[in-house]
């Protein structure tokens, strides 16, 4: 039913998107791109369409997660090769990949605050509306659809985002992550109006005990 | 719709989030200090008789410190250290996530609310 479903949902898809009027996209690519008027639709099916799945992490409370997850198959399996590679990590970290990425994706559904000065950046602004969060040894590259509602597209080794360690001599793959989930975005046709522009951290995350 | 679950296990997320949470707090109190009053890193290494790549790497990763350690954080950056154990409430939910492991699970309501997009 989900492949019937998939297929019928990207006829339509292809339908609006040819019928479209541009709209201030989100990302340079998408300027003179034909816009996709998804507003009418609930965010939910509009995930399903753009095939972004909830990610969850256990919740320890109180109440509810305050901010979500969400990432394509191809992330998915990447969490599923780091849970299953479980490797210690290369930046003297005591805690394995998959617990890091536990502390992170925690950290940012319980709505506690992530710190992004110069010397704790847990979360940073790249250009085009692409954030990271890290944690020593990740790096999770995305767009928030929404006020706290993250798009997770990439991960991937500090090392081998940064071209160090064993990648030392590669280039940093940080301009090519970048125009990749731009590209991304405006495929999936989320650039126009499940994109939040910003670059300061509240303009897409709100902190649990602030409000 | 399918949603998927991360999931490490109830013993070691527990360690991993205590060692995390232990982490946020020094670095909460650190962070705090800097914007009030002119403490660095530096500073802090100086206070503590150690080189600054320590505290460096006790801030920025997530280390297993020593409780001592943490203690001598708390006493440089002149905080007090609460600490409480408390009966966990949520044993049962613990359990199911256990149960659950790693997986996909199907949501049914927004699959049917999609399918009704599509057929209008």
């Amino acid at each position: 039913m989900n492949a019937t479903l998939c297929m019928r949902a990207s006829e339509i898809f292809r339908t609006v998107r040819q019928n479209a009027y541009a709209r201030q996209p989100c990302g340079r690519q998408g300027r003179s791109s034909p816009s996709l008027p998804l507003t009418y639709m609930p965010t939910s099916a509009r995930l399903v369409i753009a095939g972004l799945k909830p990610i969850e992490v256990p919740f320890d409370g109180p109440g509810e997660p305050w901010r979500h997850l969400y990432g394509p198959d191809d992330f998915i399996r990447t969490l599923e090769q780091i849970l299953s590679e479980d490797e210690a990590s290369n930046f003297g970290s005591d805690l394995r990949l998959p617990d890091q990425l536990d502390n992170l994706f925690e950290a940012f559904v319980s709505g506690r605050r992530l710190y992004h000065d110069r010397e704790f950046h847990t979360m940073s602004p790249e250009s085009d509306a692409v954030w990271e969060l890290k944690t020593p040894d990740l790096r999770v590259f995305g767009w928030f659809l929404k006020r706290d509602h993250f798009a997770c597209m990439n991960l991937m080794k500090a090392d081998a985002a940064k071209g160090a360690g064993e990648f030392a001599g590669y280039d940093s793959l940080y301009p090519h992550v970048r125009s990749h989930i731009v590209r991304r975005r405006q495929e999936l046709g989320c650039h126009l109006d499940l994109c939040v522009i910003g670059s300061e951290p509240y303009d897409v995350v709100s902190v649990r005990d602030r409000l | 719709m399918t949603s998927y679950l991360f999931e490490i296990g109830s013993k070691r997320r527990k360690t991993a989030r205590f060692i995390g949470q232990v982490r946020d707090e020094i670095v909460r109190a650190f962070v705090q200090e800097k914007t009030s009053s002119s403490i660095n890193q530096d500073i802090l290494a100086a206070k503590l008789d150690v080189n600054k790549s320590v505290v460096s790497r006790d801030l920025n990763n997530y280390t297993n410190m020593t409780l001592s350690k943490v203690a001598d954080y708390a006493w440089a950056l002149n905080y007090d250290i609460v600490f409480k154990m408390k009966k966990n409430s949520v044993a049962v939910s613990e359990y199911i996530y256990d149960m659950r492991g790693s997986n996909i699970e199907t949501r049914y309501e927004v699959e049917s609310e999609a399918e009704a997009l599509v057929e209008a």
